[in-house]
Formats: C-alpha cells, structure tokens, sequence
C-alpha cells in the first residue's frame, strides 16, 4: 500500500498566503479507495479481533447488569437519600457529551468552511451516534419500571389519562436527545450513499454486493445525483447546526432550573455546550491516533488533523476553565451562603478528590496543547485526550453528587457510594460503544472518500494556481 | 484554485485602498457634531432628575454610561473579531478586517471618555447603587455587604478598570501596528507573528470583557447576579461588530474604495455571522431569563422584575420581537445576504437594536425605588443624544486614522484569497 509512509513533508506549518495540503504523498483518487476500502475488505487483524472480543464481553456484562437491575429494583445502584441522582445521570450526561463532536464536526465545520473534516468527520458522526445510544440507555433504565419507559413519549397514557409533565426539562430531554440521535443518524447515514455504492460496486460476494446495494439507494454518480445531494447535506447540515447546541442546553436545563446550590447558574448552557465538545474532541482523538496507525490512514488523517484538534481541546478546555471560574466567583459575588457553601463544599469539602481530578484533567492537562510539540506528538496526544475523558466524567460526578449529598437539611447529609453495578454499568457501557464502533470500522468506510477526493481536487488545483504567484514578499 | 492565482492585485498605493474624499469630508463634522450631541444629550440628561412617583439621582451618568457601552461593546466586538480571524488563520476576511481594526484601535479614545464613569463611581450615588450609604442600608444584608464591599469599593474599581484597559490598549495597539506596518514592509512574518499572540490575546480578552461586563453593567443592581451576564455583554458586541463592518463596507464601497476587493461574496459571509450572531444574543438572553425565571429565587428574579414593570415592559418585549424575531427572519434568505444594500439596511437596524439592548440594561437602574421609568420622552431623547454624539465623535476619530492609513490590509498575504474567495 503506497499510503503507509507519510514523506517528509509536515503539513503542520502553513505560510501566510499559502494553504498547506491536508491529504500527503503523491495520493491518487484511486489510492484513498484502496486505503479506506482495505479496513473493511481484508481479513481481520488480530487486534481488530482481540479488541472485539473484550468490547463483546464487556457490552455482555452491561446487558446482564441491565437484565439483573430490571429484574431486583434500582436499589442495586448507589444511588439512595439524598442523592437519587446517581452514576446513571452522571453516564447519561458524559455519553451525551461525547455525542457531540461528530454532528459539530459534520455541520458546524461544514458551514464554516474548515475542509480538514472531511477526513475524519465519518468516524467522528459513527461514534457520536454510538454514544447517543450509550446515553440513551441510562434514563431508559433509571426510570425503575424499565418496561414503562414509553411514558416518556408525549402522548394521553391509556393507564393515567395524563400527559407528560411539559414543563420539565425531563421531557424536552426526551425530544431534544431523540431529535438529535434521529438527525445525525440521518446525517451520517445520508453522507455515506455515495462511499457505500463505492462498497457495493468493489463488492466481489453477492451477499455484501445485495446488502451495500440496498443501503446505496441505487446512487450512481450521475451529476444529477451529486447535485441533490450536495443540496440535501447542506439542508441538514444547517438543519443540525442548531442541535449540536440544544441537546446539551436542555441537559444543562435539567440542573440548572432547579433551586438546588451549585446546579442552579445561567452559565449552565453555554458552559455544558463547550463541555460537550470539549469531551466529543477529546474521545474522537481517543479513538483515531491509534485507529490512523493500526488502519494505515497516517496520509489521510494527518498531524494537521489532530493538530487542529488539540486546539479546538485546547480552546474549549479554557472555556470550561473559565466557566469554573466565574461560577465560583460569582458564588461569592452573590453572598448567598448556600450557594458559597456549594461551592467551598465541591472543592474543599469530601468530594474535593474529584473536583481536584476534575480541573486537572479539564482545565490544566489541556494547557499542554500550546505547545506546538505536544500537538503533533500522537502518544501525548493520546494521553492528555483520555486525561480529558476522565477530567469530563468527573465534571459531571462533581455537578449531580457535591450538590445533591449536601443538601439543605444536614440531618439528610451523607456520602456516595457506588455498588459494583454502577461500576459493572459504566464499564459495561464502554463495551456497547466500542463493540458498536469496531463493527463500524469493519464494515462501513470509515473516511468519507468522496469528500477528501473533492479536498485532493482542489488542492491540486491550489497547487498549480501558486506557481504563477509573482508577487515577492 | 485557478480564479485565485489569476487575481491581479492593484499595488498597495491605489487610491482604491485610501480614504475616499467622500467620507474623509465627514471627519470635522462628525467630530463637532458628536461633541456637540453628547453634550447637549448630557445636559438634557442631567435635567431628568426626578418624576411624580419615583426619583432618579443616577439619570444623567447611566445615559452617559449607556452610551459609553454601547461605542466600547462595538470596539471589543471588533478587537474580537480582529483576533478570531487571526487565530484561525481566515483568508475570507482579509479585506474587511481593516474596519474592524480602525475600530478596534479606538480603545485608546474609549479609555479617556470613561474618565466620567471613574469620577462617578467615587461620588455618592451618581451612577453606582453601591456608592450609597442609604440604598446600602436600605437592600444588602449587612452580612453580605461585609463581603461584597471587597469588590465594590472605588478603589478596587478604579484598579480593575485600569487593568482592563491596559489589557485592552495593549492588544489593539499591537494587533494594530502589526497590520499597519505590513501594509509598508509586505513581511510575511508579522502575519506568522500575529497568529502566534492572538491565541492568548482571546484569552485574555475573554476574562477582561467577562470582569468589565459585571462591573460596568451587573454592579448597577448591586444584590444582582448571573453568571451568563459576561457572555451576554459579548454576545451583543460581537453582534454589533459584524454589523458595523457590514455598513462600513458598504459606505467605503459606494464611495469608491475596494469596490474590487470586497465582493458580494463577503456580504454573504457577513450576513452569515449577523444571522448567527442574532441567534447567539438570542440563545443566551433566553438562556438566562429562563433560569431566572424558572427558579424565581427573589435575588435574582428582582432585576427581570424590574423590567417587567412600567415601560420597561414594553421594551422587554420588543426586544424578543424586535432584536431577535425580525432580523432573524430578515437575514435568513441567501438572496437576501447577498443584496449589499439590503444588509447595510439590516446592520443599521440591528445596530440601532443593539443599543436598545443596552438601554434595557442600564437605564432600569437609573431610579431609586421599585418602579423603573425611562425618564419620559426626555429621557429617551437624552439617551439616543448621548449615543449617537458619543458614537459620531469616534467615528470622527475612524475617519482621522483612516485617512492616514489604508482601508483595506493592502500587502496582507492572504488578500489575494481573499479577494479571489467565493461561497459554495
């Protein structure tokens, strides 16, 4: 494969007036076919095989978890007076986050014209929808009666005659959230048309060839395709603009409409929307600096691609920083001695480990990233992207236990402890996402080759345009 | 791209890239004219004393101090914009970048015409609720005043102002000094340069502008917070600023300067970030009464209270209708964003908005008592003196920079993209 060696070339540095190329090497149209086909057409690796089987197991533990809390009561969980509120909230918020880089990545970036997406927006758009499902399955099975879960669905219950609460944040969680998944679901699925004719046409079993078939909607290149196409992605892209910033919003509704010190401030929002990208940035890297390594994508997904992540970490790390900040100064600004408790309480009282985790993993592991070294070195990258993951899950811990275990009443004060299942239950649901995931890599195109086939186009052309640059500066 | 290498630029001495004489004229006049509004704004302003029922000590320097944010909110908004293009390396907007620096340089101007708002918050109950004895006694709980006095204090006020405006003189003059000089030497360098500090600068600037919003706007009801309220100060300025590039644009272009340089193209992307910016300022003023009023805790919900009463009423509501509603509709349409007339027309309107905004922020704080009044048609008159004097004086001050530099980044090395740019 011509596209296992990046050549010298380091796309990192880009002179003022010039673009530097986001796809490496002397790449052909037909090299980034092969190079994306081959993940899914050759036979897997050992890794891809090893790693399938412990994401296997572990999504088995979540389901015979789930299958056991159904089967005894939510009293298997931690979650007891006063905090009702437990891990399940916690997994749900930290899933939703991750959900939120990959529709960024697709519409947002799209709309501001940043073409180093299109490398990795696919992968990024798969693993968004998988942790959405992630997220989904903790309120699903936090409602106690799991079986009764369609309650939330807004319609006159034959059993009460009542409607759902529609002043609760709850409920506008429930259509904000499945708004989302349906759109992104839409959107990545809509993107991919024109990669899985790609599949079907090199298809050689006709099996694959009927299934990639159906799924290609009978797409065939036609420009009258491709028009309509390009229409309809960026009707949607448009459309999930406004998504990637509601979800989180109405997740941040959820606490902070609430009287309860610490979950009750207007930042909320804005502050959980950074959050949000922040973690999705950061699991997207989790998953591609080995997945460009182990799948031979180093020409496609470059340094510059990672580069320009670790800078939206970066930014978004200090807004979150910044959030912290001002939360905590205007606690004391305001002079409300509940809300001063709170805050004293999450960093100095009996959770102060996890708040002290919290901002070293979010606000001060990012900081590395203003150094161009950390940027472009793929291990540390690694390491400060799972530091994030770790820093964003303890961020929501922090939010749903410090307020809820110290609540008005010190007689109902007490300390959180998780149970194995909630433990069992947060591992387990790594399990569904990377079972999900690695089912992906193998039988979809995880790079949008139509798009970074258009990228090389024009910058080739960019490329020819320069030679006639008689400007001297 | 082909179009984009095949682009002539015009040598960086064309009369294309000056002051057309057509606005230049307009530097006198709008120097003394400015001068003259604000001063008669403020005598006007001072009389508004008092009404039948309720009592307004603080009139005269609020009107000043609504004026005053509303010309620094567009200033920031294009120091931001200044930076953001930098830090993300942006070719499109290249050629408009200029305004926004002529703009942003007028920091400088700014930190002398808020020596009125100092000197105001060392007299009694001049503009700043905090600074009286009796409203003291009369609303803050002993206790906490123990602590807030801390912060409210003139003292520490005076620091901070002073540290704000250091931060913010600092960036404008650098950011503008790189810019003006690439314009003689063409380095590529000073680009590389700029790119390298502006990821700090935004830092900066966002904790600077977040601190100076709580001081200049959420002080003013000194038992009021939110945390949001930073965020709402700069969603109105970055908003602001889009929409006095557009108009500038506009202005420059039908008096013959860069009409080759600025295209429909970056209308269209102006518009772009005016609708988004609308929806942004939007976002986090419903974000932020919804809260409140969701939670409906008496210290917090007081400030909404207050301008749900009277005739604040009635410009909360047309805020929803007016700021957020109409121009959200009116930009939406891609035949509209790229009609340059029809979105000057737009960033006029959104600007004259903006500065209802402001008004709504201020001005209810201007009384003492429950009930806020806009001070009658007098006030109002007042205030939009104020404004407009306060906002023509600095545009005067634009045109004087202007005329000894060029309107547009002449040897930028991204002008030729930008030029040569073109929406999809």
């Amino acid at each position: 494969m011509s596209l296992a060696i990046p050549n010298g070339l380091d796309n990192t540095v880009e002179r003022p007036g010039e673009r530097a190329p986001l796809v490496l090497g002397e790449t052909t149209y037909n090299d980034i076919t092969e190079a994306v086909c081959q993940v899914a057409e050759r036979p897997p690796s050992k890794t891809w095989v090893g790693s399938f089987l412990v994401a296997f197991a572990l999504l088995q533990v979540l389901g015979l978890l789930i299958l056991y809390l159904i089967y005894t009561g939510v009293g298997v969980w931690g979650n007891r007076s006063p905090v009702f509120w437990g891990w399940p909230i916690v997994n749900f918020v930290f899933w939703v986050g991750i959900g939120h880089a990959g529709t960024l990545i697709s519409a947002i970036l799209y709309l501001f014209r940043q073409e180093w997406r299109t490398s990795i927006n696919r992968a990024a758009e798969a693993m968004t929808i998988f942790a959405v499902a992630c997220a989904g399955t903790f309120p699903g099975i936090h409602v106690g009666r799991a079986w009764l879960a369609f309650w939330l669905a807004p319609y006159p219950s034959l059993n009460l005659w009542m409607w759902p609460q529609f002043r609760s944040p709850l409920l506008w969680d429930v259509f904000a959230v499945s708004t989302y998944g349906t759109v992104s679901l839409l959107f990545w699925y809509m993107g991919m048309v024109p990669d899985l004719a790609t599949f079907r046409d090199r298809s050689k079993n006709p099996l694959r060839r009927a299934v990639y078939g159906v799924l290609a909607l009978g797409w065939s290149g036609s420009s009258r395709h491709w028009m309509r196409y390009e229409k309809a992605y960026a009707i949607l892209a448009a459309l999930a603009a406004p998504l990637v910033l509601s979800v989180h919003t109405i997740v941040s509704f959820d606490f902070a409409v609430s009287q309860v010190p610490g979950w009750h401030t207007t930042i909320f929002p804005p502050y959980f929307v950074a959050g949000a990208i922040f973690s999705g940035f950061a699991m997207v890297l989790t998953l591609m600096v080995p997945a460009r390594k182990m799948l031979n994508l180093e020409k496609l997904i470059t340094l510059r691609h990672l580069d320009n992540m670790c800078k939206i970490i970066l930014a978004t790390g200090s807004i979150v920083g910044l959030a912290y900040g001002t939360e905590f100064f205007i606690a004391w600004y305001g002079q409300v001695d509940a809300e001063i408790f709170a805050f004293v309480n999450r960093a100095f009282g009996p959770y102060a480990w996890a708040y002290w985790i919290m901002i070293s993993c979010n606000v001060i592991s990012p900081q590395l990233f203003w150094f161009k070294k950390c940027r472009t070195t793929p291990w540390i990258i690694f390491v400060v992207s799972i530091f994030v993951n770790i820093g964003m899950w303890f961020e929501r811990f922090v939010i749903v236990v410090t307020s809820l275990a110290r609540d008005y009443l010190p007689s109902a004060w007490a300390y959180f402890t998780p149970t194995w299942v909630d433990w069992g239950m947060l591992i387990g649901s790594f399990g569904l996402f990377f079972t999900l995931f690695l089912l992906f890599c193998r039988t979809l195109p995880v790079i949008n080759m139509a798009e970074v086939k258009a990228t090389l186009a024009k910058e080739h052309h960019m490329a020819h345009g320069h030679g006639e640059d008689g400007e001297e500066h | 791209m082909s179009e984009h290498a095949a682009t002539k630029l015009k040598p960086a001495d064309d009369p294309a890239y000056k002051l057309p004489a057509c606005l230049g004229k307009f530097q006198l006049p709008l120097l003394g004219g400015g001068l003259a509004l604000l001063l008669v704004g403020l005598f006007l302003a001072f009389s508004v004393q008092s009404n039948e029922d309720v009592s307004m000590p603080r009139f005269g320097f609020s009107a000043y101090l609504t004026a005053y944010l509303y010309t620094l909110s567009i200033c920031l908004g294009c120091l931001f914009f200044v930076l953001i293009q930098h830090l993300v390396r942006a070719g499109w907007s290249v050629v408009v970048r200029r305004i926004a620096e002529l703009m942003m340089i007028m920091i400088w101007p700014m930190a002398v015409l808020f020596l009125p708002i100092l000197f105001a918050a060392f007299q009694e109950n001049a503009l700043f609720a905090w600074t009286n004895p009796d409203y003291i006694a009369e609303f803050v709980p002993e206790r906490a005043w123990e602590n807030k006095k801390l912060f409210l204090n003139p003292t520490f006020f005076a620091i901070r102002a002073v540290v704000y405006f250091t931060i913010w003189c600092s960036l404008s003059l650098y950011f503008w000094r790189g810019s003006v000089l690439q314009d003689e030497t063409g380095e590529r360098a000073a680009t590389d340069r700029m790119q390298l500090w502006s990821g700090p600068a935004v830092m900066l600037f966002a904790l600077s502008v977040s601190f100076a919003a709580f001081d200049w706007g959420m002080s003013l009801a000194p038992m009021w917070f939110s945390t949001m309220f930073g965020v709402y100060f700069f969603a109105g300025s970055i908003l602001a600023a889009h929409c006095f590039i557009c108009v500038s644009a506009f202005l420059l272009q039908r008096c013959g300067a860069a009409k080759d340089e600025i295209t429909v193209e970056h209308y269209h992307d102006l518009g772009k970030y005016m609708f988004g910016f609308i929806v942004f300022w939007t976002y986090i003023g419903f974000s932020q009464y919804l809260l409140i009023w969701y939670g409906a805790i008496p210290e917090e919900a007081e400030w909404f209270y207050t301008r749900q009463l009277g005739s604040f009423a009635g410009i909360s509501i047309a805020l929803v209708l007016l700021h957020w509603l109409l121009p959200f509709f009116g930009t939406m349409a891609r035949t509209v964003r790229r009609m340059p007339a029809v979105m000057a027309l737009w960033a006029v309107y959104i600007l004259i908005m903006h500065f209802v905004d402001l008004f709504w922020v201020v001005m209810p704080e201007a009384r003492v008592g429950h009930h806020a009044h806009v001070g009658g048609a007098l006030g109002v008159i007042a205030c939009v003196l104020c404004a407009v004097g306060l906002l023509g004086l600095v545009l005067g001050l634009v045109l004087r920079m202007a005329a000894s530099s060029h309107v547009v980044a002449v040897r930028d090395p991204r002008l030729r993209e930008s030029i040569a740019f073109e929406n999809f």
